[in-house]
């Protein structure tokens, strides 16, 4: 799914960068790569950016570039903590 | 000897940088990029090494400028040894970059730096075990209390007198195939990196590299590329996302390994963010602290303005009493001085509180939040939520709006965040909508003017950003913990724009005034007005508006001034109606920028687009005064 459609809050695997060379390269140079955990911490209200946790920082992504990019949900939200 | 500091953005690197910086350090540029990085020479163990501060990037793939120079200025023989600082809070990301620098296959130091941090998020990090899975030195490091630099420098000093062997991080089988193959194909000519590391930015798809390596071994692209189709169809996926991706597992499982995750002390950092980035209660915190913002600016301003103006005003009277007699030279003496006064009794007032207040807001980590909330607004203009903060910067003087303009990443969004930020009425402005609407119309007037001056710059956004073919890239924007601003590092970064002010705009505003000085002492003012009598006329303004119209692009500040001055008096309500003084007012706010924002817009984004803002200035301002005189009749006012 898209990582707009995910829920606020879940623990997500990227599973795909955005399609566009330009954006897949603003992505990737944020440290986001392919099989990373992602979660998503909160999004703007009027289709304003996410709000991304990624290796303990935080990453605000506008939303045209968030609905690029593929994730899908981390089954046991469980194991995460500790 | 030289020694390159790299790692990701505010990982410390130019704490510990500053830690050891002497007396030489400079900054520069590197060749055809805006990228910058500072040197400088430090006396290490009897030596005199060079040490670089390269650019904070979280990868070396060489997808912006950053990661592309940082990569070759390490694969260039003039690096003895890489000193990778790790931000021991987020260690899988840096890890994911540690690994790219261990492909190069130069002498490497890891320093891991924030344990302080890291301690209070509850995070162990076990150093010897990190340094036997990599078998490369790791150091502790708490570069802003200085503790670990000098060892850490010693260990760096030994590893590029005797450099050891490295081994690079393992790929899958598939992956390692095609760089064996790609690697033979490289043997016995000189690459630019190491033939391995070369090979695997190959397979990333470097575009730079492999039209480089084409002209040494032009057989290697195709076959490059032939290695990423056959990778990418067994993988389902491009060949880089799969190095990427293994490449990130490697790190996160390395993470695993070294990193305990204790018991975290939450602070009032963690609970902030729930109240200001809430999706009503961080839109009214936003109205709130912005207004206190003004507030303040504008109070500390008001209070010191006065005192600094009559000043000035003693100093003119005494050198007009010195220099009687002397006409002209008392004409450019008076002119020059009160170029000064401008900037020094009207400009700073407002400029020092603003630029401190924004450093305050900068460094407590408020600005990268309000790009957050402002996103989904800004869009609406055609730009993004960074945008934000030339819009800002624009209320207290456009020169450092539109120098802001450089943290927006392509042409298109800072011209237009540009264009927009001139529109808005600087502290300049502000003394003519205050002075005249306020003062004699009465403040719900004023208001009206900044209402009417939000929605046009809206209108003129949509309109620009509609006519450009490019889109805006959107947002992306790393969001750092609150953190207490520290007085130096706020009073140096205002200190830094005040310095752009009076290098940049304050020799403009001089000569502005020195020249309109000289206008009105040869007489030319009443050809001024002549010549721009068909705009007074159209706007319904006096005749003698004129001067200080034309005169409002070199000095705004003094629209007002010098509109008492032709109009022979300073209480308007005896010469001007109130629709004039509005639609004049309204006018000063839109028309073209002051010279010395003319210049920075030069310098910033070229002749064309400087000329272009002036241009969109002037028709903006001439289409909403009319709008607004015509609606002034129609009301009866």
């Amino acid at each position: 799914m898209r990582l707009t459609d995910a829920r606020t809050g879940a623990q997500l695997t990227l599973q795909a960068l955005p399609v566009d060379p330009i954006a897949e390269g603003q992505v990737r140079s944020l440290g986001l790569a392919p099989g990373g955990a992602v979660r998503l911490l909160r999004r703007a209200p009027f289709h304003g950016p996410l709000l991304l946790e990624v290796g303990g920082r935080v990453i605000a992504l506008g939303w045209k570039i968030a609905s690029g990019l593929e994730v899908s949900p981390v089954p046991s939200p469980g194991s995460e903590s500790g | 000897m030289r020694i390159a500091l790299v790692g990701q953005p505010n990982c410390g690197k130019s704490t510990l940088f500053n830690q050891v910086a002497g007396y030489k350090a400079h900054t520069g540029n590197f060749p055809g990029t805006t990228v910058a990085y500072t040197e400088s020479k430090v006396r290490l163990q009897g030596e005199v090494v060079d040490v670089v501060d390269l650019p904070g990037t979280y990868t070396l793939a060489g997808t912006n400028p950053a990661e592309r120079v940082t990569l070759r200025y390490l694969a260039s023989t003039d690096v003895d040894v890489i000193i990778n600082v790790l931000d021991a809070t987020h260690l899988s990301q840096g890890l994911d970059m540690t690994l790219e620098l261990l492909e190069l296959q130069r002498p490497l130091i890891l320093a891991v730096n924030l344990l302080d941090e890291a301690d209070r998020l509850g995070l162990r990090i076990d150093g010897p075990r990190l340094q036997r899975e990599l078998g490369v030195p790791v150091l502790p490091l708490v570069a802003s209390k200085g503790r670990g630099v000098r060892s850490l420098f010693n260990a760096a000093f030994q590893a590029a007198r005797n450099p050891q062997p490295i081994t690079r991080p393992r790929y899958g089988r598939d992956v390692e195939d095609a760089l064996a193959g790609l690697a033979e194909a490289l043997r016995g000519t000189t690459t630019p990196l190491h033939p391995e590391a070369t090979a695997l930015k190959l397979l990333e798809g470097d575009n730079e590299l492999a039209a480089e390596t084409e002209r040494t071994t032009p057989a290697l692209r195709p076959k490059a590329e032939q290695a990423q189709r056959d990778l990418a169809e067994r993988r389902g996926q491009p060949a880089r996302w799969v190095v990427w991706g293994e490449r990130h597992g490697l790190a996160g499982n390395l993470e695993h390994l070294v990193v305990t995750q204790g018991e975290r002390r939450t602070s009032w950092r963690d609970r902030l963010d729930d109240v200001l980035l809430h999706p009503v209660a961080g839109y009214l915190a936003l109205i709130l602290i912005l207004l206190a913002f003004f507030q303040v600016v504008y109070a500390t301003g008001n209070a010191v303005e006065p005192p600094l103006l009559a000043l000035f005003g003693t100093w003119t009277a005494r050198l007009h009493a010195t220099l009687a007699g002397q006409s002209l030279l008392d004409t450019v003496a008076i002119g020059l001085l009160q170029g000064v006064a401008g900037g020094a009794a009207i400009v700073m007032p407002y400029l020092i509180p603003f630029l401190l207040g924004l450093g305050f807001l900068e460094d407590i980590g408020y600005l990268p939040r309000l790009a957050f909330l402002m996103d989904a607004l800004m869009h609406r203009l055609g730009l993004h939520g960074k945008s934000v903060v030339p819009f800002i910067l624009g209320y207290g003087c456009s020169v450092p709006a539109v120098m802001s303009t450089r943290i927006l990443e392509n042409r298109r969004d800072r011209f237009l965040a540009a264009a927009l930020s001139t529109l808005i009425p600087c502290s300049a402005r502000l003394v003519v909508v205050f002075g005249l609407v306020a003062a004699y119309v009465g403040p719900w007037a004023a208001a009206a003017i900044y209402v009417l001056n939000l929605f046009m710059i809206a209108v003129t956004g949509r309109v620009l950003s509609g006519m450009m073919h490019e889109e805006s890239p959107g947002l992306i924007l790393e969001i750092p913990p609150y953190r207490l601003p520290a007085a130096r590092s706020v009073l140096a970064k205002a200190w830094y724009r005040v310095r752009e002010f009076m290098v940049e705009a304050w020799p403009a505003m001089i000569v502005g005034s020195l020249v309109l000085g000289l206008l009105t002492f040869f007489g030319m003012t009443r050809w001024l007005d002549l010549a721009a009598r068909p705009l007074t006329w159209v706007l319904g303004l006096p005749a003698a508006t004129g001067v200080p119209l034309a005169f409002g692009i070199l000095r705004k500040e003094l629209s007002l001034v010098m509109l008492g001055q032709a109009l022979g008096t300073l209480d308007f309500d005896l010469v001007l109606t109130q629709a004039q003084m509005i639609t004049f007012a309204v006018f000063v706010v839109f028309y073209v920028p002051c010279l010395a924002t003319l210049v920075v817009l030069r310098r910033e984004l070229g002749w064309r687009a400087m000329g272009s803002v002036a241009a969109l200035a002037t028709i903006v301002a001439l289409v909403v005064a009319l709008a607004v005189r015509g609606g002034l009749f129609l009301a009866g006012i």
